[in-house]
């Protein structure tokens, strides 16, 4: 014969169980909030950000400790400032007093973008950066090295598609046509492969997008084999050392990684276009965390096709519709710049690249897209966002797509356009 | 042993029906009443934004739409942009002239004021009122107190605390003051006052924290109520009609109000201090969602103070702890502006209101001393700032003083000739400050 279950009991285990989700509900939200409120907490902002001057002119800069949650905005105390990395300044890029006052030099220096950097330990975002343009409407770089083939003879060039420097100061560079990954020296010799050249095995690669040296001079290569990991790292001699980060949708995954950077305490955060997330790594490969996702709030990616890191560990992310977000390390959404500008300005962002400063350089296409440059090549803007200028290749055919900026501001980019593919040099003045 | 299997298939049920509602209702919370959360931006912008250009000379605007997903920022036809001077489709010689494609002749002499509003009109976008301000000659414009009308302190008739100020179609101001709502002639000569009691009841007024007159001639009111709707429609002679919104924290419900507006769609926004949230209604009073979240990131509301809405239906939001915020209609970010600015600029942000043509005032203070006095915000030239007024896209117009020193803005909103109405408070007097350009 069969029981009735005792229908009161079970009424109430429903009701528990109701309840226990709904307060797990709430703790959730309760500590989100504590959790957001805790990581935007103490970053700072340098105001301003971005000012034009004559020589000997002078300018106020403060770093300005943002408001907390329900907690004032306040200056920051104990800011060391320096113009150039170097404490105080001096008389050929100007100098800055213990205050921020800032005096340009007697005459314009070359280059004469000035980088002001407050840095104070009382905030999140440590270094604060502002520009100092001397002299206005002038040209920021100018083409000094090119070294180009034509794409349908040449064996390693066809769209050469990511560019740095070895720790020998050579240039290095993979394209994601041919499948190679070359070095030539900065007078355009070639000095031979990176791994074992094209291929699906650990070591070879295949559809390579971004090359990147390391401080600890590794060089990390991205790439899209049918099956296997998504990231190789290859000795300074182009050696194969390990593999990490396999294909996939599911966490830790990736499909076509567009762009690839090290935090501070040297993990690996990729922007994967295909998936619309970041994907990080810790030193060792292992998954440690993504964030981010398709939509159409201003958080959200568009077709995400860039990543850097600067020194803050604030993570930029270029979108190839729809410009570049400033996220902090954490993954919360900061500001947006460089948005599409039609008709006559860009469009399209290929990729984004970082200096030092941490400014970000954006390699731009206008409407017409691909091919049709009409536009300046690079877009440069500050590490606050603000447009700082443009730069264009010694062709008005050839297309960037990848630059490497060095520490002393030259521009390194790969590019193809005009049925030749290269490399070029642009120096800062 | 047919008991434990009864048992376990009602436990398999249980279960599945639990994981179904932690599913589903976290996803349906996500979303609007109205299901329309996840409709895409269609959002455009007009550029350049703020622009300075001489009498006599050129600029051209263009209208850009925002990337849709995996698609490129364009630019609309030229037929589906209709450009606008200063109201005027196409402009005149006074305002300068715009062509269709949005190149404009700025006159040969500045009209009365050299602040010129550019729109590009574009039925299909979001935001179809894209304005852009011109400064002709880069002369910023200069603001005086048109006219004002108060009381002394020492000698209150009706203005004891005043919490909030609205204008009417026909010019008449309504202020909430005590458990009241006061109309005053557009002279500012007090006429009536309606919804007097000291009842804690529907129809009745207890402690309104807000006034909103509509285009109807009816007006709402938010009220400090413990156990009825704490919001009220009252017809333009004061008689009740309906209320709504139980005072709470669960959806739908407020606590302490501030800040009311209602869009072009009939949507009632509805601010609250405590739960730093925009509650928003149909005019009828139906619930439909809420947005906002406490924090100091961006789009966090850190110490929610004020709203106002703008033509386009996007939402202003006033932090006390700054900065300014625009959202759109559904209560998604867009951006910041009015940015802390210490030592003595803005610190603190206590009330927002936007005009006809989306510009933004925003009321500010300096630091808060300990006396609960507010240093005053200065200008580059050491000038005092009571308000601030940017235009829709965050760009900075002006700064603005009221017309005498140590007076506060209480609460501010625009008249229907886009005159800044500031309702005031100082040591000696309270009132209500008329500024125009």
């Amino acid at each position: 014969m069969k029981k009735n279950i005792p229908t009161v009991p079970f009424i109430l285990l429903i009701a528990a169980f109701v309840f226990a989700a709904s307060c797990n509900k709430k703790i959730s939200a309760d500590l989100a909030l504590e959790q957001k409120t805790q990581q935007q907490e103490g970053r700072a902002s340098i105001h301003p950000s971005i000012v034009t001057l004559d020589p000997e002119e002078t300018a106020q800069f403060k770093i300005i400790q943002m408001a907390t949650y329900l907690q004032p905005a306040r200056l920051a105390e104990n800011v060391t400032w320096s113009v150039n990395g170097i404490p105080g300044g001096n008389s050929q890029i100007g100098t800055i007093s213990s205050d921020g006052l800032f005096t340009a030099p007697e005459e314009i220096p070359e280059p004469h973008i000035i980088h002001i950097v407050g840095h104070t330990d009382e905030v999140q975002n440590s270094t604060q950066v502002a520009t100092v343009k001397m002299g206005a409407n002038r040209a920021c770089f100018e083409s000094v090295f090119s070294y180009s083939e034509p794409r349908d003879e040449s064996e390693y060039f066809f769209n050469p598609h990511g560019i740095t420097l070895d720790a020998d100061g050579n240039i290095a560079i993979i394209d994601e046509v041919t499948h190679y990954a070359v070095r030539f020296s900065s007078k355009g010799e070639f000095l031979g492969y990176i791994g074992d050249g094209p291929g699906q095995e650990d070591g070879e690669t295949y559809r390579p997008r971004v090359i990147l040296n390391s401080p600890d001079n590794e060089l990390f290569i991205t790439d899209q084999k049918v099956f296997g990991n998504r990231i190789q790292v290859f000795s300074n001699n182009g050696g194969f050392l390990r593999s990490f980060g396999p294909r996939g949708h599911a966490p830790g995954g990736s499909l076509r990684i567009h762009g690839l950077d090290l935090d501070s305490n040297g993990n690996a955060f990729v922007i994967d276009s295909d998936n619309s997330r970041v994907t990080g790594f810790t030193p060792e490969g292992k998954y440690l965390k993504s964030w981010g996702q398709d939509g159409y709030r201003r958080e959200d990616f568009n077709a995400p096709h860039g990543l850097v890191i600067d020194s803050n560990d604030d993570v930029f992310i270029g979108n190839y519709f729809s410009g570049i977000q400033k996220f902090d390390a954490e993954g919360n959404y900061l500001l947006t710049f460089g948005r599409g500008n039609p008709p006559d300005g860009s469009v399209y962002i290929h990729a984004i690249s970082i200096d030092q400063w941490g400014n970000i350089y954006s390699m731009v296409r206008g409407r017409r897209g691909y091919g049709y440059v009409d536009v300046d090549n690079i877009e440069m803007f500050n590490n606050n966002g603000d447009f700082v200028c443009g730069a264009r290749l010694s062709e008005k055919d050839f297309s960037a797509n990848w630059a490497y900026i060095d520490e002393k501001g030259y521009i390194y980019v790969v590019f193809a356009g005009g049925g030749r593919s290269g490399f070029e040099i642009l120096a800062p003045k | 042993m047919n008991m434990y299997k009864e048992i376990n298939k009602r436990f398999i049920a249980f279960f599945a029906l639990g994981a179904i509602y932690l599913s589903i209702v976290p996803g349906l919370s996500a979303q609007y009443a109205d299901g329309q959360a996840f409709k895409p931006m269609n959002r455009g912008n007009i550029a350049p934004s703020f622009v300075q250009v001489e009498t006599g000379a050129q600029q051209q605007f263009h209208i850009v739409m925002e990337a849709p997903r995996l698609l490129p920022a364009y630019n609309p036809r030229t037929e589906d942009v209709v450009w606008f001077v200063n109201g005027i489709e196409g402009g005149n010689a006074e305002v300068g002239t715009i062509d269709s494609d949005g190149l404009y002749y700025a006159p040969h002499r500045a009209p009365g004021t050299n602040l010129i509003h550019i729109t590009g009109f574009v039925e299909m976008a979001d935001n179809p009122h894209m304005i852009a301000t011109v400064l002709l000659d880069g002369i910023r414009p200069r603001f005086r107190t048109v006219y004002e009308f108060g009381e002394p302190k020492n000698a209150l008739q009706h203005l004891h605390g005043p919490k909030a100020v609205s204008v009417e179609q026909n010019g008449k101001f309504l202020i909430a003051v005590g458990n009241h709502i006061l109309r005053f002639s557009d002279k500012g000569d007090f006429m009536e006052s309606m919804g007097e009691s000291a009842f804690d009841r529907e129809g009745h007024l207890f402690g309104p924290l807000n006034v909103l007159a509509d285009e109807s001639g009816k007006f709402f009111v938010s009220d400090q109520k413990e156990s009825v709707p704490r919001i009220m429609a009252f017809s333009n002679e004061g008689e009740y009609l309906y209320s709504f919104g139980m005072k709470g924290y669960f959806p739908g419900m407020s606590f302490t109000t501030r800040g009311l507006a209602v869009n072009s769609d009939d949507r009632l926004y509805l601010g609250d201090l405590e739960l730093s949230r925009i509650t928003v209604y149909d005019r009828s009073g139906e619930y439909l969602f809420h947005f906002g979240e406490e924090g100091a990131g961006t789009g966090a509301l850190n110490g929610y103070h004020d709203l106002s809405v703008d033509k386009n239906n996007d939402v202003f939001v006033a932090n006390y702890f700054g900065p300014c915020q625009k959202f759109d209609a559904y209560g998604r970010y867009l951006f910041s502006f009015a940015f802390p600015d210490p030592p003595s600029g803005i610190i603190h942000i206590t009330d927002v209101a936007t005009d006809s043509w989306g510009n933004v005032y925003v009321a500010v203070r300096g630091q808060r001393n300990h006396d609960d006095s507010y240093n005053v915000v200065n200008d580059a030239d050491g000038s005092r700032v009571d308000i601030i007024k940017y235009n829709n896209h965050g760009d900075f117009i002006a700064n603005i003083q009221l017309s005498k020193e140590f007076r506060y803005p209480i609460r501010m909103t625009v008249d229907h000739d886009d005159r800044l109405v500031v309702l005031f408070q100082s040591d000696d007097m309270t009132g209500v400050e008329i500024i125009a350009n």
